[in-house]
């Protein structure tokens, strides 16, 4: 497998969800961009582990924790968006505008 | 005691952890009491944890000296950062203590924030990918839910008239979209650095940062791309403009206890994993190419953080706007300490120790300010910079307090703020008359215009504060407010103002040299001093 290959096709699922996270209004829309970006770290991990370096075992490790505790992260947020600590559920899900909205009243504190 | 005896090797720097796990395991019992004397006791028992932290920490130190295995390290500018933060973190405690006592989650936060306590203190000493990411990773997730438990409006019964019902919805929703739109930031935030990580790797085969060390010059200038990767998503994480929003709007909706959560731990954390990668931008340093292009990178930074912040904390009439945008512009200072090291007006040990300063400068000026800001909201119960109005003849007392913060927050001689602006002052006119590394030019050119500016932009939102407090309301129609504050506030603003003339005192004695001793050390040279500490 060509690794320079590997990577643009990890780069293009990078700039996907680069592009999803910040010109979407939904949130869920957002957190489902970002797992994009985080199979495009996986298949970078991975790829450079088993083709370039000879012991992955460690990198594996790192990488197994670290996905696990961005889940655990993604996962509570959506529990409290959706969940009865968040009790009027209607509309919360999505913001006004994206995520770094720039106006300027709101930049000046106007709004 | 021989059993204690046998675990003295260990104290540094597991005797600080130690303490917090018991906090956090006492309260698992209690986790559910809505009881006063339970909440009471809870603050009492994780008050005096975080105090015998902070001095087994130092304790710990001088019997065991420095720790290092393949995770983690603990040397001397460790120490100074988990006492600072353990400071941080006595002073959040009674933050909650005096605004969240009333929340039925009062205990679960306790025991959330000793948890995010842990994890910043494993951030500072952690010198591996995985424990950094980890612990970096399991901060957010404690901040978010300390965040979501502080901030849990929930509508009351007794709210029955259908508009009174309609406009606490709206609040409640407000401030959950704030919430959710921060935390979205701070995902995206990992998943990016996630992904520097996966590009570092790729380039270097390294897992911690001593190795990465050694490896950038094999790397070359290609690794630069895995840094300009980390760097934006560290941009993200501090909310520099103009990624302002997310930021922004969580400290105008959210509780006051969050923001100063936010002010005193997030932003502290962030840097502290910031100030990771300084030795490595030093070395990087050494090659020009890679030199200039991480210069010209700060340099915008620094320039688009000012001139964002500060024309946005000049314009607005919100109180909690402006003192977000005044500690945004109080952070860039970290992105001027950096230009200092790439400058060479600043070497790499000073610039660890000038960072610590910094953070304790961040506690002692910019908290009064921040302390009678959340008063003045809280009495006028109204978000506007006209409650300032009038202030230094309402109360003189807090009339002082507030021109000695803002005039050292300036850098005014004789106030702590001199001992950490002095630095930016000598580096100004070295480059003025040297040059960058002793080459005038664009560069040189640049990096002071940039500095001026910033200066000119902090400078102009503390005269407008100060100004703001002598002027008096247009009309009579002013309302008459009493602005007579509990004791303990007077307490606490004092001891800020009598530290910040103490620590200005001895950084201008420094600067004089006079040559003092006391017990046979000489005071008035910090280095001397803290080494006879």
């Amino acid at each position: 497998m060509n690794l320079v290959f590997i990577f643009y096709a990890g780069f293009s699922l990078f700039i996907i969800g680069l592009s999803g996270v910040l010109f979407f209004k939904s949130i869920t829309s957002q957190i489902i961009a970002l797992q994009f970006i985080i199979v495009s770290s996986l298949v970078n991990f991975l790829s450079f582990s088993q083709i370039l370096y000879e012991s992955p075992t460690s990198i594996i490790a790192f990488v197994l924790i670290s996905v696990f505790l961005i889940i655990i992260f993604q996962f509570i947020i959506i529990l409290y968006l959706y969940s009865g600590l968040n009790e009027p559920q209607s509309s919360t899900t999505k913001l006004e505008h994206g995520l770094f909205y720039f106006g300027i009243a709101e930049w000046l504190g106007e709004k | 005691m021989d059993f204690l005896k046998t675990l003295f090797p260990y104290s540094n720097p597991a005797a600080v952890f130690v303490f917090l796990i018991i906090g956090i395991t006492i309260l698992l019992f209690f986790g559910i009491s809505k009881r006063e004397w339970i909440k009471k006791f809870s603050f009492v028992l994780v008050f005096i944890l975080l105090a015998c932290a902070f001095f087994i920490n130092i304790y710990g130190y001088r019997i065991n000296g420095n720790f290092s295995n393949s995770l983690f390290t603990s040397g001397a500018i460790e120490i100074f950062e988990t006492a600072v933060i353990l400071f941080f973190a006595i002073i959040c405690l009674s933050i909650i203590y005096v605004f969240s006592r009333k929340n039925d989650h009062f205990v679960k936060i306790l025991m959330v924030f000793l948890f995010l306590i842990i994890s910043v203190l494993v951030l500072v000493i952690s010198k591996d990918f995985m424990s950094f990411f980890i612990s970096l990773t399991c901060f957010l997730t404690a901040f978010f839910a300390i965040t979501t438990m502080l901030n849990d409006n929930r509508i009351p019964a007794e709210a029955e008239a259908p508009r009174e019902r309609k406009i606490l919805f709206r609040q409640v929703g407000e401030t959950s979209k704030s919430v959710a739109g921060f935390f979205i930031a701070s995902l995206f935030f990992t998943v990016i650095l996630f992904f520097g990580f996966s590009i570092l790797y790729g380039i270097s085969d390294v897992k911690n940062f001593l190795a990465l060390y050694q490896a950038i010059e094999s790397g070359g200038i290609n690794i630069i791309l895995s840094f300009i990767i980390i760097s934006v998503a560290f941009y993200i994480y501090l909310g520099i403009f103009p990624f302002q929003a997310p930021y922004i709007s969580l400290s105008n909706k959210a509780e006051p206890t969050t923001v100063y959560l936010l002010w005193l731990l997030y932003f502290p954390a962030g840097i502290l994993a910031l100030l990771k990668f300084i030795p490595i931008i030093s070395i990087l340093n050494k090659n020009p190419k890679a030199g200039s292009y991480i210069l010209y990178l700060l340099l915008a930074t620094v320039f688009l953080s000012s001139a964002g912040s500060g024309i946005a904390g000049i314009m607005t009439k919100s109180i909690k706007k402006t003192a977000a945008y005044f500690f945004s512009l109080i952070i860039t200072g970290y992105f001027i300490n950096m230009i200092l090291l790439i400058s060479g007006s600043i070497k790499e040990d000073r610039l660890n120790w000038l960072n610590i300063y910094y953070l304790i400068f961040i506690c002692a000026c910019f908290l009064p300010v921040a302390f009678i800001f959340s008063y003045i909201v809280k009495v006028t119960k109204k978000d506007s910079i006209s409650g300032l109005l009038s202030l230094v003849y309402k109360d003189k007392l807090i009339g002082v307090v507030w021109l000695i913060s803002l005039l050292s927050l300036i850098g005014i001689p004789g106030f702590f703020g001199w001992t950490v602006k002095k630095y930016y002052f000598d580096a100004v006119v070295n480059i003025f008359n040297n040059g960058v590394k002793g080459s005038p030019g664009l560069q040189g050119w640049l990096v002071s215009i940039i500095i001026v500016v910033y200066f000119a932009f902090f400078s102009a939102v503390c005269l407008r504060l100060i100004v703001t407090v002598f002027l008096k309301p247009k009309g009579e129609a002013a309302e008459v407010v009493n602005l007579k504050a509990p004791k303990v506030f007077y307490l606490l603003v004092y001891f800020f103002a009598v530290f910040v003339i103490f620590l200005g005192i001895i950084g201008l004695l420094e600067t004089l040299n006079p040559g003092i001793t006391l017990f046979g050390i000489r005071i008035t040279n910090s280095a001397i001093f803290l080494n006879n500490l």
